[in-house]
């Protein structure tokens, strides 16, 4: 009787710790975390190609050490030329099969895209949700066909006027503002070149830009930048505005001769000497101007005529269809579009940054020499495509030949134009039956 | 000798209270695990406190090696580096020892994320320290403005998660001490609540088996003392149920006493009533028609048999001798000694003509009776005359008698040794002359001894004053009635402590010639 109470007892004791034990619900141990043992990534090589002066060489090799930092399993190696021929010599060894960079610096991309040259990024895009909404849109452009993006650009290659305020100051002008117009810009140049503070008043680039003055003057050139059907070229606000800026240079005689204005180092030089007073050109001259000491000067926006017209065209990097490694060069495209970089770009002052964020930063807008640096962004937000379709490429430099002469002051602009627009039409209608 | 049986009642006591006792070890026990648990709770409580100091100072001391790389950035001096480095330092030795505080699995998640957190901190810190260093100065400040301020708020966002996981730790751990402590009193009230129940029903238990056998065993034994044939129902735990049978044959045992008692009481009570018959007859019913006098006696013993007596003896040439007698002591041995007493007075009494000289005669013959039981008797002897007023009085250790002449009493001092107290004493008597009317009192001592409930004797003031308050005319049973109604007035119905003897006699005088 008593060993069956004592029994019982340490029952009902069992009973109770174990039920009290059960609501004690003491927080348990998590098993320790098991990490997967990562493989260790291949080292990989990228070759990645440019062009760009030696300041902009210099920087890239900088973003390479970067990188480098950032992925060290992934190594960059360069592919440097001018670009006068760069785009000639990719071209062929695409078109030979030879290996071509990786990762390639490259602008009117849509001109290749037929050609299968480049990666289409929007399947990566899509599966990591790789988001462009920090790009400027303008830019974007340039690498989009259809449902597919090719590339992402790296900078705005807007036009501004740069002008020297230490000419301006000794002519007694007030300096260009905001919404001058093109007889603003004539009547500039003359009261500059009347004051004879500088040898030119105004350079600008005679080749390919025609088509922004045209703009400018209501005329669309193309119905269509990439898939156009139809030219408006034979209106004659297109030959009113070469034939206006012909005027600069060979009555006005404000500009350096056609010839000195062919290459932008030219009136870079010029400029930075102080033998010119205003230089059309773009955010790529701001790192050599910076390094003149003496050198006092501004950007104002394009100066206006029917409407306000710029363009848009920006170069960005894109992978090569064939590269061996895509992963990495998508890693490192990503890289170079980031934020960092285009950061860095816009310290190094080699580019108008195409992600907003950057370009609204204190980064772009407080850039040394001081300037105003938000005239690129306000030109960059109407800036225009160029046309890049297959055969764009030829009507610019028939129309470029063409338009020499009136350059030159030995041909009427309006005769000029007429006679290449039957060929223009031809060239179109041949991109059409193609299309 | 009977053997005692098992006690029964010692394991039912046993057995209650070792219920109890089990009862009272498991509330101990479960309020010993329900404190051991809170207290395992409370601590686990503190170390949520000191994972949230933790992560306090975590927020503290990332957001300054922020600021401190901001100000570095802003080239305001390499001291800042210092600092951020240092702050780098402390960060991750808090890292330390969060980690090894924190034991659930979504704290280790929580863990886990803010781990990454902190590496993305500090990858964006050497991403822009790259910078910086590369001479890109103001990238550097722009990338620590942005994605360092982005990954710096993500890790207070981490910091703020790992402190909400906390909190939901810390109320749930609350709420579970919370429960177990209610449960715990739920479960000791439940316990007690059994182990109260457990006892009364041990009491009622114990109660039933124990106090009810005792109890008829208590009344059984109380009718035993009126009653020898009352049995005991011999029920209940076996030690009551034993002594329920040795009661029931002690009562049989003394039933059989009784009943040889009850056989002597009767013979004995039939002998005393003989007896008492006996001595009423030794006391003269009527008291003897003697000119000149009326007579009245009273005569109750306090029992069956009494001391007390009084007597008439004819004497000759016209006497009379009337002798009212107190023996020391009661019952059967005083009557004998009163009716020996007696027997010698009256057989004596002819042959002395003096009263002194017949006390004289009986002290001497009784000293030599009673000496040896130390007995001795009050007498109080007298001669009246039916022809002269003289009245001739000797008292042996009677009170004195009275005499009522009209409103005057008068104290008849006569008095000498109780007869047979002291051997040779020589009685002298007092000799008076009557005048008619007068009335004559004698009384044993049990008249002025009567008592009340209070034990106040009735006494010679009261017994004087009562003799006075007796009319003057009053005949003399009337007298002797009042008399005798004034002490049971007194004593109430308080019995007679002694027995109790009053004559009253009224000399009317003699008819001349």
């Amino acid at each position: 009787m008593r060993a069956k109470n004592y029994r019982l007892g340490l029952l009902l004791i069992l009973l109770w710790l174990m039920s009290a034990c059960s609501f004690g619900a003491v927080p348990e141990a998590a098993p320790s975390p098991t990490v997967p043992p990562s493989p260790t990534p291949e080292k990989v090589t990228l070759t990645w190609g440019f062009w760009g002066d030696p300041w902009e060489v210099e920087i890239n090799q900088r973003v390479i050490q970067v990188f480098e930092a950032d992925y060290p399993n992934i190594h960059i190696e360069t592919f440097h030329r001018p670009y006068d021929t760069y785009f000639k010599e990719m071209r062929a060894k695409f078109d030979a099969g030879e290996p071509v960079p990786d990762v390639l610096f490259w602008s009117e991309a849509p001109v290749d895209v037929p050609k299968g040259y480049f990666m289409d990024l929007a399947p990566m895009m899509k599966t990591e949700n790789y988001t462009l909404d920090d790009f400027i849109p303008g830019l974007l452009v340039h690498f989009k066909v259809h449902q597919s993006i090719y590339g992402l650009p790296r900078d705005s290659d807007t036009k501004v006027i740069f002008y020297n305020k230490k000419l301006f100051n000794q002519a007694g002008l007030p300096y260009p503002k905001s919404g001058w117009t093109w007889d603003d810009l004539r009547q500039t140049s003359l009261a500059l070149k009347k004051a004879q503070v500088a040898p030119y008043s105004f350079a600008f680039e005679p080749n390919s830009w025609w088509m922004i003055w045209m703009w400018q003057n209501g005329v669309q050139i193309f119905d269509d930048k990439l898939f156009p059907t139809q030219t408006d070229l034979d209106k004659p606000a297109a030959a009113e505005a070469v034939q206006f800026f012909a005027d600069l240079i060979n009555v006005d005689q404000v500009t350096p001769p056609y010839e000195l204005m062919l290459n932008s180092e030219n009136m870079a030089s010029l400029f930075k000497e102080g033998k010119l007073a205003m230089a059309f050109g773009n955010h790529a001259l701001v790192p050599a101007f910076a390094q003149v000491d003496d050198l006092e000067w501004d950007v104002v926006g394009l100066p206006q005529r029917v409407r306000r017209a710029n363009v848009s065209a920006g170069a960005g990097y894109v992978i090569a269809a064939n590269t061996a490694h895509p992963d990495a060069a998508w890693t490192f495209l990503k890289f170079l579009s980031s934020f960092k970089v285009q950061a860095i770009f816009a310290e190094a002052g080699v580019a108008v940054p195409a992600l907003r964020s950057v370009a609204q930063s204190e980064v772009f807008m407080n850039q040394r020499p001081e300037h105003n640096a938000q005239v690129f962004l306000a030109e960059a937000e109407i800036g225009e495509p160029t046309p890049a379709f297959p055969g764009s490429s030829d009507i610019i430099e028939l129309l470029n030949n063409a338009l020499t002469p009136v350059w030159q002051g030995q041909d009427d602009a309006a005769s000029a134009i007429t006679r290449v627009v039957p060929q223009v039409k031809e060239i179109i209608a041949k991109v059409q039956v193609k299309r | 000798m009977k053997r005692v049986p098992t006690l029964r009642i010692g394991q039912l006591v046993g057995l209650g209270f070792s219920l109890i006792l089990l009862l009272a070890l498991l509330i101990a026990l479960g309020l010993i695990s329900a404190y051991a648990i809170t207290k395992q709770q409370g601590e686990l409580i503190e170390t949520r406190a000191e994972v949230e100091s933790l992560a306090q100072e975590l927020e503290i001391r990332t957001t300054q090696r922020n600021d401190f790389l901001r100000r570095y950035l802003a080239n305001e001096g390499d001291k800042f580096l210092e600092n951020y480095y240092s702050h780098e330092i402390a960060v991750e030795h808090i890292f330390d020892k969060i980690s090894a505080l924190l034991v659930t699995t979504e704290e280790q998640q929580v863990l886990q994320q803010l781990t990454a957190a902190e590496a993305a901190a500090d990858k964006k810190a050497q991403e822009t320290l790259l910078l910086y260093n590369s001479n890109f100065p103001a990238a550097a400040r722009l990338l620590w403005a942005t994605e360092g301020s982005r990954v710096q708020d993500n890790l207070i966002q981490m910091i703020e998660n790992l402190r909400q996981v906390q909190d939901k730790a810390s109320a749930q751990i609350i709420n579970q001490a919370r429960r177990i402590e209610n449960l715990a009193l739920t479960t000791a009230i439940i316990f007690a609540v059994l182990a109260l129940i457990a006892g009364l029903a041990a009491s009622v238990l114990i109660t039933r088996s124990i106090s009810y056998p005792l109890s008829s065993l208590v009344k059984t034994v109380t009718t035993l003392g009126s009653d020898l044939t009352a049995r005991v129902q011999a029920s209940g735990p076996q030690e009551i149920a034993f002594l329920g049978e040795t009661i029931n044959e002690m009562a049989a045992s003394l039933r059989v006493s009784e009943q040889t008692l009850e056989q002597h009481r009767d013979r004995l009570e039939s002998e005393l009533s003989l007896a008492s018959q006996m001595q009423a007859s030794f006391l003269p019913s009527v008291l003897p028609p003697l000119s000149g006098w009326e007579w009245a006696v009273y005569w109750q013993s306090a029992r069956e048999l009494g001391g007390d007596f009084y007597t008439h003896i004819r004497l000759n040439e016209g006497r009379y001798g009337l002798a009212v007698g107190d023996v020391n002591g009661k019952g059967a041995s005083a009557a004998m000694a009163g009716a020996l007493s007696v027997g010698l007075l009256e057989a004596y009494a002819p042959a002395h003509a003096q009263p002194e000289a017949l006390l004289t005669k009986l002290n001497d013959d009784l000293y030599i009776r009673f000496r040896a039981q130390r007995m001795n008797v009050a007498c109080c002897y007298l001669i009246v005359n039916e022809t002269t007023t003289n009245l001739a009085v000797a008292n042996a250790g009677l009170i004195y008698p009275y005499l009522r002449r009209e409103d005057k009493l008068i104290e008849i001092p006569a008095s000498g040794m109780p007869l047979g107290a002291w051997p040779h004493f020589i009685y002298t008597s007092k000799v008076l002359s009557l005048c008619p009317g007068d009335l004559l009192f004698l009384s044993s001592d049990g008249l002025v001894e009567a008592k009340n409930a209070r034990g106040d004797m009735f006494g010679f003031d009261r017994f004087q004053a009562e003799l006075l308050e007796v009319p003057a005319n009053a005949d003399v049973q009337t007298a002797l009635n009042r008399l005798i109604g004034a002490v049971q007035t007194f004593t109430g119905n308080i019995e007679l402590h002694d027995d109790l003897t009053l004559l009253v006699g009224r000399f009317v005088g003699h008819k001349p010639g």
